[in-house]
């Protein structure tokens, strides 16, 4: 049980927290010596770097906030740690863009769980290197886009190193003529022997004017390895929409059930209980409304 | 004592009729077993009765009392008090039976029920129906075997208790012992609050769930009725006695637009 708890809010040049902090032209650089858990409000303003020294442990909880415009937390991960992140949105947004570098080291782990569920446009891109022996990240996004809306998720995991594993969940939800679009990048560089690139990425439509894709990519330079993906697109099924309306249940209420059913099973495929608890509880809140 | 009356009924599927001018009247305490050839159009009938988009009404009604159900959607008809126990349940993947069933149970309540009374009257029916206790946890049909499904539309039924019960061949894939919990659970519901048409090619099942009334359907019409005794006729000598007897030409399978 980690019981060393900070913020971290970045508005602009303003910033707000215990942990000490300093300024430099790449952006504002975090150094994490000790396990805890991190609160990280991020606004509008300069790059943040968080640097993690070897052996921590970490349970980041990052939320984005209005007006964030084109935030950025680049996390360099040490040898041995432990990084847990979850990643949600301010309800008032409207457009973000946000841009990350994941850097994981020898035998570090990183898994990170994005809930989106905001009615907004996001064009969300993330780029996690595997660089040490034994690094390990697994990337999950959980998402429900409606009306007009766009959402754009590119995840790339790059294994540079010798037996590393990278690991992609996109789930997702369409709806009305909203926009989704999971693009899974596993890309393994030559002489990253043993390593491992999994994805599953799928995404159900509810109506005829969506846009919804999920492209799955590996680029594989080496023989010596594991790799799969697996992508799927399909509409509800009205079959079951007419079964859970033969027992009363609203049509209305019949489609939050099949949404929330839809995307429930990528909580299987997350490891650490603290992120699958909040993903959970941000599905049902959102989704069975 | 409620009616479900059904009148000159004719309902089409891709353009195509199935039913040709069914007239059934049900009363609750009644239980009505619907027979005949494959592909003549019983799996339809229920499914019409229950609203499903698929088949058109392009003739007839259907009133439940005064209810003209034909004005009500799916979810409506079922609070009306209508139930299909489905011969393919559908498998709804991250929704669990028990959290479905609760949902399903307050939407026929004007109160939501409380968590520990769903609990203690789920358990008492899984233990009835005598369903692995995981079932009620586990996602909406998805894994079951063929028996585990059907106990579990017994469940749904015993829980919402319906008016009407329309069971489409709810013994199929059943062994013994499962045909016998299920006709357990359908004779347990038997009262005047409560009637059911039930689908079904064996006469086991009759035998175990004794109908008041028997109906044959042929071509999209019902083409006889009678009791009890038409069950054992069918199970001695099939259709063919209906070809002579009634002058009908028992055409092969017309098309099975229930699967």
């Amino acid at each position: 049980m980690i019981s060393n708890n900070y913020n971290i809010l970045v508005n602009n040049d303003v910033v707000e927290t215990k942990l000490q902090y300093h300024k430099t032209k790449d952006g504002i650089i975090f150094n994490i010596e000790n396990d805890c858990n991190l609160n990280i409000s991020h606004q509008f303003g300069p790059k943040v770097i968080i640097n993690f020294n070897k052996n921590v442990k970490c349970f980041i909880n990052s939320i984005y906030e209005v007006p964030a415009v084109e935030p950025i937390i680049d996390l360099n991960i040490e040898q041995n740690c432990h990084i847990d992140e979850f990643i949600s949105f301010d309800d008032q947004l409207i457009d973000l863009k946000i841009n990350r570098n994941v850097n994981v080291k020898d035998n570090a782990q990183y898994e990170c769980s994005v809930a989106s569920f905001n009615d907004c446009n996001i064009d969300y891109k993330i780029k996690i290197d595997l660089i040490g022996e034994n690094a390990s990240a697994i990337h999950n996004v959980a998402c429900l886009n409606k009306d007009n809306y766009k959402k754009q998720f590119d995840v790339e995991i790059i294994n540079n190193a010798i037996n590393t594993s990278g690991v992609l969940n996109n789930f997702g939800v369409v709806k009305n003529s909203a926009t989704l679009i999971f693009n899974g990048i596993g890309n393994i560089i030559k002489g990253a022997r043993k390593s491992q690139a999994h994805q599953e990425s799928k995404i159900i439509t509810f109506d005829e004017n969506v846009v919804a894709q999920a492209n799955p990519y590996l680029i594989i330079d080496e023989a010596d390895v594991e790799a799969s993906h697996a992508a799927a697109v399909g509409q509800m099924d009205e079959e079951q929409l007419y079964y859970l309306q033969s027992r009363g249940i609203s049509v209305d209420e019949a489609s939050l059930l099949i949404t929330y059913g839809y995307l429930k099973p990528i909580l299987n495929k997350i490891k650490n209980d603290k992120l699958k608890n909040k993903l959970e509880k941000i599905i049902e809140d959102k989704v069975m409304i | 004592m409620s009616t479900l009356k059904i009148t000159d009924l004719h309902v089409s599927v891709e353009n195509k009729m199935i039913l040709k001018g069914i007239n059934l009247e049900v009363k609750t305490s009644e239980i009505h077993a619907l027979m005949g050839p494959n592909g003549n159009g019983k799996s339809t009938l229920l499914s019409a009765i229950m609203g499903h988009p698929k088949y058109k009404i392009e003739k007839g009604s259907i009133y439940l009392d005064d209810i003209n159900i034909l004005d009500l959607s799916v979810d409506e008809r079922s609070k009306a008090g209508l139930f299909l126990g489905m011969q393919y349940p559908t498998e709804v993947s991250g929704v669990t039976n028990a959290d479905f069933l609760r949902a399903a149970m307050n939407a026929h309540s004007d109160k939501p029920i409380s968590l520990f009374k769903f609990i203690k009257q789920l358990d008492s029916e899984v233990e009835k129906l005598k369903m692995k206790p995981d079932l009620a946890h586990r996602y909406l049909n998805e894994g079951f075997s063929g028996g585990e499904k059907k106990r579990n539309e017994m469940l749904h039924m015993n829980l919402l208790k319906p008016k009407f019960a329309l069971l489409d061949e709810i013994d199929s894939g059943l062994d013994v012992d499962a045909l016998q919990i299920v006709s357990d659970a359908i004779n347990e519901m038997r009262s005047d609050k409560f009637g059911a048409i039930i689908v079904s090619h064996y006469e086991r099942l009759f035998d175990l769930v004794k109908p008041t009334h028997v109906h044959i359907l042929v071509d999209g019409k019902i083409v006889k009725s009678g009791g009890y005794e038409l069950v054992k006729k069918i199970d001695n000598e099939g259709y063919d006695w209906i070809r002579e007897e009634l002058h009908i030409d028992l055409k092969e399978e017309v098309g099975n637009y229930d699967k």
